[in-house]
């Protein structure tokens, strides 16, 4: 999910179709150009933010900019217009694309210092060391809402500071309308062409309320991602359709809803976990379908701890879920193994190369 | 040639790609691949920005250039460097892994009698295009040859609806398997003689590929001293 969706944004209110769209149809990627984009009248010494070219992205992250009244350069990386989690998870935003921003934007001859702040789920796929190595530049990381930023602009830049991503009911909803899109596409155009028009456009409806209670429900939920979660709610909404089905009337009828609702409830149970890079992985079943995570399928990081620095906490605050701490020798250990998402961020920002 | 879009699909698997274009360009892209090649003057030292699998870069050798050729995708080049093991060991093909922007660092100022680039404009946004004309003329010496070959929208109107409808499909299909697409470039010759180069030219092609040359004003000594 793209950071700051937590409230209604300024880049909403400003576009509401285009946000609409982009809500519907969030499992596509929405380029804009790559580059240089100024607020303000920055000077020399003006900070320079990146991000990434998701249009909806932009659209946060500019308002937020605006609405802070600085002056300052955003550096919008090519990442193939998907958005900053997905894309670095992904590895379509890691060093090459920060160097790239730099590049393409001439930010090298615009300001004195060389200091980038990166969105922090950016932390899967850039090497800080690498982007210094290759072009001078040193990357600090922000918060993960970018409606934090202002605060820890006050509070806390430049410093790294603990930060764990939250899906809040209001976030939830939002992804439940997005993923929708694939399990009432699939299963609605089958119905509409075996049972007619109004059937379909029913699967349709019912793949979305479907999908947004499942969006509600899922931090609740006993079951595990994948299969386990899949296979009940296919049960339930099958056994209901085909009630439902009969109700209406007709064999034909029962048999159609129950074939309905069991295709709805899998694939929602089976597409909504990939919904972040939070499960992935785990959910493991349509790892396929996806681009390649740069984490192999369930990874665990390991800590090298001969060559972890003691109490260097740099892995702890970066992972988005707190599932690293440091233990009574100060060396990282994994504490949460059920809370880590395999998003790699810990191995990509060790300075040692202690954690694969 | 309505059909590059559905190369974004066989990127996927660098391994189909050549037999991919060959069945989409119905055996022709081996001519088109010497048509490129040949607006590049022979016996030059060359770069060949995005050279993929190795089909120009077969071309340009075979008409005695020395060739550096660079991309971004690991897969392609492995199998560029397996077609072409021959030339790489006699060291007259270096091939290495690097986007656009790596070649600022790596390449200086006038390294190669001519940079060519195909088939990779329509993956850029327009910023990346600017970028790589400007990054071109750098890289050519003074009098060298910059040349950009290319997917485009035909000029004509009645070309370019035929062109619209054939690759509609194509681009649909490649889109809803990749998530990516490419897009036909408009205004090549404009970008290039944008980017400070002059005599640019289009050197031939078809109605929607266009292969368009440019040379790098050459400086008088006392200019350069």
């Amino acid at each position: 999910m793209p950071a700051g969706s937590t409230r209604l944004s300024a880049a909403v209110r400003d576009a509401p179709v285009r946000s609409a769209v982009q809500l519907l149809f969030r499992s596509f990627p929405f380029a804009v150009e790559p580059g240089l984009r100024v607020f303000g009248n920055p000077g020399r010494s003006a900070p320079v933010f990146v991000t990434c070219n998701f249009d909806h992205t932009v659209r946060l992250v500019s308002a937020v900019l605006r609405d802070m009244g600085i002056d300052c350069y955003l550096l919008v990386a090519p990442t193939g217009g998907v958005n900053v989690w997905c894309a670095s998870a992904g590895g379509h935003f890691g060093t090459d694309e920060v160097e790239a921003a730099i590049r393409l934007s001439g930010i090298d001859d615009l300001v004195d210092h060389h200091r980038l702040v990166l969105p922090r789920l950016a932390s899967p796929g850039v090497d800080p060391r690498e982007v210094r190595s290759r072009t001078g530049w040193r990357v600090v990381f922000g918060p993960i809402d970018v409606a934090d930023l202002p605060r820890w602009m006050d509070e806390s830049f430049p410093r790294l500071v603990a930060d764990v991503v939250e899906f809040p009911a209001r976030t939830r909803i939002e992804m439940g309308l997005g993923a929708a899109l694939w399990p009432a596409g699939l299963v609605g155009i089958p119905a509409a062409l075996v049972g007619g028009l109004w059937t379909g456009l029913a699967s349709v409806l019912l793949g979305y309320l479907v999908s947004v209670l499942f969006a509600l429900a899922y931090p609740y939920l006993p079951a595990k991602p994948g299969l386990p979660q899949a296979v009940p709610l296919a049960v339930a909404l099958g056994v209901a359709g085909a009630v439902g089905g009969a109700v209406a009337g007709g064999t034909f009828q029962t048999v159609l809803w129950a074939a309905i609702g069991a295709a709805m409830g899998g694939l929602v149970a089976l597409d909504f976990p990939s919904w972040s890079p939070t499960d992935v992985c785990k959910q493991q079943l349509l790892c396929f379908l996806y681009p390649a995570t740069l984490a192999p399928a369930g990874f665990l990081p390991t800590v090298d701890r001969p060559a972890c620095i003691d109490g260097c906490d740099i892995c702890v605050k970066v992972c988005p879920k707190g599932a690293l701490q440091l233990d009574a020798l100060s060396k990282a250990t994994l504490t949460d193994p059920d809370g880590c998402i395999s998003c790699y961020a810990c191995v990509q920002q060790c300075p040692v190369d202690a954690i694969s | 040639m309505s059909s590059f879009v559905f190369m974004k699909l066989l990127e996927t698997r660098a391994s189909r790609y050549d037999l991919g274009m060959r069945m989409l360009s119905r055996g022709r892209i081996e001519a088109v691949y010497r048509e490129v090649a040949a607006a590049v003057p022979a016996g030059s030292t060359v770069l060949d920005v995005g050279c993929g699998t190795g089909g120009v870069t077969a071309a340009l050798l075979d008409r005695g250039c020395t060739v550096t050729g660079v991309d971004r995708s690991q897969q392609m080049l492995a199998i560029a460097a397996e077609k072409l093991a021959e030339p790489v060991a006699d060291g007259r093909l270096r091939l290495r892994r690097l986007n656009l922007v790596q070649l600022t660092r790596e390449f200086a100022e006038g390294s190669f009698d001519a940079v060519l680039c195909c088939l990779v404009f329509s993956e850029l946004s327009r910023t990346e295009q600017r970028y790589a004309v400007t990054e071109f003329h750098r890289l050519v010496r003074p009098g060298g040859t910059v040349v950009v070959a290319d997917e485009v929208v035909p000029a004509s109107a009645a070309a370019r609806f035929g062109y619209r409808l054939g690759r509609a499909p194509l681009a649909t299909l490649t889109y809803l398997l990749t998530q990516t697409t490419t897009h036909p470039v408009g205004g090549l010759p404009e970008a290039l003689a944008s980017g400070g180069l002059q005599d640019v030219a289009t050197a031939g092609g078809t109605s929607s590929f266009q292969i368009v040359s440019g040379r790098k004003p050459a400086c008088r000594p006392a200019a350069r001293a």
